[in-house]
């Protein structure tokens, strides 16, 4: 049975391991300039823009890859999409018929190929998130890890997401038995899913710190992800994003002391809401287990599907 | 669960199938019961529920209605006993394209316990097939020969054959059906085979399933129901042939022509060796007739408009009608 499922995905697999390596290679190729930017960053402004005044001069391919970072949130659908489509394929041109017709019960295939596939991922994610983990681990350690070029592509959630994703396009795969409209439906899924979620659920995963009264130049320790600066009044109400204007007037009419007057002599103070670099874990874990949790009951319902409901 | 039950390769008790919720019946009220070791032909124009019946069978599809047995256990919920029993040849896609055939052969090995890979070998050989051939750019004709070979290479008790000659030239067809019968006489097997083309059935088969809209009109032994029935023709004017002089028999499909009337009837039982079939009126003429002019008698005469397309042999019958009838 295996041996028939690796058969059949074979070109898939193949086709993703090659991609994988291509991204390796990329990253191996520049995991040099990363290191040097680090290097000046670090005894530099650590937040100066990376390639300002520090005498770098980073080659173009670090640019595509550091350009390119954001699409790498793509890479678990793309990974998906590769590792389902063979599944899918065979419903739509009714190929399984013969499978399920050897002396083998379909319950047995299902557990197979929903096993493997999701071994692969499991591999897949592995693999990208020790070779990114290597590549950008110099930045981590000045920049933290909650920032949006590392946090996605590390600790558990390449593996979270990914699992999530062949499951998703299993799972619409399964009940849409057409392979186009199901990796269309399956991939706007995904993206409609995760961008809300990174938005407003991440932060929320975990009760953010604050700080009152923060000085204007403070911003948390390098390695905190700020989520908001917010004025609050005298009375520790909150005030709205206008509320300091409504206060003291437009800020460009006022110098800078001037402002900062306005703001004591109403008691008015700054608070920042931001995750410590020590909620990286907690934020991470949580996250993960929401997506684990979406996987479990994707894969579920897909296999549940193929062995119940598929004729 | 007594032995007799046991035994039969393809009971089926009332089975229905709908396709959806308030969906077109597929099969409706389909009582059947396929004795062992016999080859059975299930007939029928597309969309009469052949394919259906035969997905219940192998325990593709689920009952709507009704029970469907392979040798006495549900092959959906005991699919691990009736799985290595039944053999299923689809009837479109019925290998994977980007294997070679001996991938295809290696599939049956690893999938089947006790899948004969020796008497695959040789049935490819000899149909030419060359096992390094991906299976996509076969012929359809050879497509069919090896999921068949394939099949039988697993020696099933009960094979199940949808349509497997419908893309077939009558040279592969003819080919096809001889190692079909050879298997099916050597091992014993029971085969239900679905077809909308009637020509080279009768050779190969020994029992008649005609499916129509979804029910089941004729289950019979091909030899005595061929026999029992006469082509009656007559004047345009003349009284019902049958139903006469307390005659039984009933007529199966009536036509006319501007001066003649023809009649398809199944007499009352006789038989073959009946002798005295045929009616009393001396106006009218009784003609034996053939295995293809029956089961398009009774087509003909269950979907009047779809007769046409039914099945392909149809204008050589209505030749032999027109010859007899002149």
């Amino acid at each position: 049975m295996t041996w028939l499922t690796w058969r059949l995905q074979r070109t898939e697999f193949v086709l993703l391991g090659a991609m994988l390596a291509g991204l390796s290679g990329l990253l191996l190729w520049t995991q040099s300039d990363v290191a040097a930017i680090a290097r000046v960053t670090e005894c530099a402004n650590p937040f100066a823009e990376p390639r300002l005044g520090c005498g770098v001069d980073p080659s173009p391919i670090y640019d595509l890859v550091f350009q390119g970072l954001p699409w790498f949130n793509f890479l678990p659908l793309i990974a998906a999409v590769l590792l389902a489509l063979p599944l899918v394929t065979e419903l739509e041109q009714g190929t399984y018929r013969l499978a399920w017709t050897q002396g083998r019960t379909r319950a047995a295939w299902a557990w197979n190929r929903l096993g493997l596939l999701t071994l692969a991922a499991v591999g897949f994610a592995t693999v990208f998130t020790v070779a990114f983990r290597w590549w950008s681990g110099p930045l981590d350690r000045v920049y933290g890890r909650l920032g949006e070029d590392s946090y996605d592509f590390g600790g558990t959630l390449p593996l979270a997401h990914t699992l999530f994703a062949v499951a998703l396009v299993l799972a619409t795969g399964v009940v849409l038995r057409r392979t186009v409209p199901a990796v269309v439906l399956a991939g706007v899924a995904y993206v409609a899913i995760r961008i809300p979620f990174i938005l407003w659920v991440r932060p929320r995963l975990r009760t953010p710190e604050t700080i009152v009264d923060a000085p204007a130049t403070a911003g948390g320790a390098p390695g905190d992800w700020q989520l908001a600066w917010r004025w609050r009044d005298a009375a520790g109400a909150e005030l709205g994003p206008d509320g300091f204007f409504a206060v003291c007037g437009p800020t460009r009419a006022l110098s800078p002391e001037a402002a900062e007057e306005c703001a004591r002599s109403h008691g008015l103070v700054q608070v920042l809401t931001y995750h410590p670099a020590a909620h990286y874990w907690p934020l991470q874990l949580t996250e993960t287990a929401i997506f684990l949790a979406g996987a479990v009951a994707l894969l579920g319902f897909a296999g549940w599907w193929l062995v119940r409901r598929v004729e | 669960m007594n032995d007799t039950h046991q035994s039969t390769p393809l009971e089926t008790r009332d089975l229905g199938k709908r396709y959806g919720r308030g969906g077109r019946w597929a099969l409706r009220g389909c009582t059947l019961s396929i004795p062992p070791g016999r080859v059975t032909a299930l007939i029928g124009p597309n969309g009469a529920g052949k394919s259906t019946l035969l997905r219940l069978a192998a325990g593709l599809a689920t009952p709507s209605h009704g029970s469907v047995a392979v040798f006495g256990a549900d092959p959906r919920g005991s699919a691990a006993v009736v799985l290595p029993r039944i053999g299923f040849v689809a009837q479109d896609r019925p290998l994977y394209p980007r294997l070679s055939v001996a991938e295809m052969c290696e599939v049956g090995v690893r999938l089947n316990r006790g899948w004969d890979r020796a008497f695959a070998r040789s049935r490819l050989a000899r149909l030419g097939i060359d096992p390094g051939q991906k299976a996509g750019k076969l012929s359809g004709g050879q497509q069919a020969q090896v999921a068949l070979v394939l099949a039988l290479a697993k020696h099933p008790d009960l094979l199940l054959l949808d349509e497997p000659t419908a893309s077939l030239d009558p040279h592969s067809r003819r080919a096809f059906l001889q190692v079909l019968m050879e298997a099916s006489a050597t091992d014993g097997t029971t085969v239900v085979l679905s077809s909308h083309s009637v020509p080279d059935l009768e050779r190969v088969c020994d029992r008649l399933v005609i499916l129509s809209r979804a029910q089941v009109l004729v289950s019979e032994e091909i030899e005595p129901f061929v026999a029992s029935h006469r082509l009656l023709i007559g004047p345009r004017t003349a009284p019902s042939p049958v139903g006469q002089s307390g005659r039984d028999g009933t007529v199966v499909q009536i036509s006319h022509t501007a001066r003649q009337t023809v009649a398809l009837v199944r007499t009352g039982g006789q038989g073959r060796h009946g002798g005295d079939i045929g009616p009393h009126d001396a106006r009218w003429e009784a003609h034996p007739v053939g295995f293809e002019e029956v089961v398009l008698g009774y087509l003909a005469a269950a979907e009047p408009e779809r007769a046409g397309e039914a099945l392909s042999a149809e204008r050589g019958a209505d030749t032999r009608r027109e010859r007899i009838a002149s």
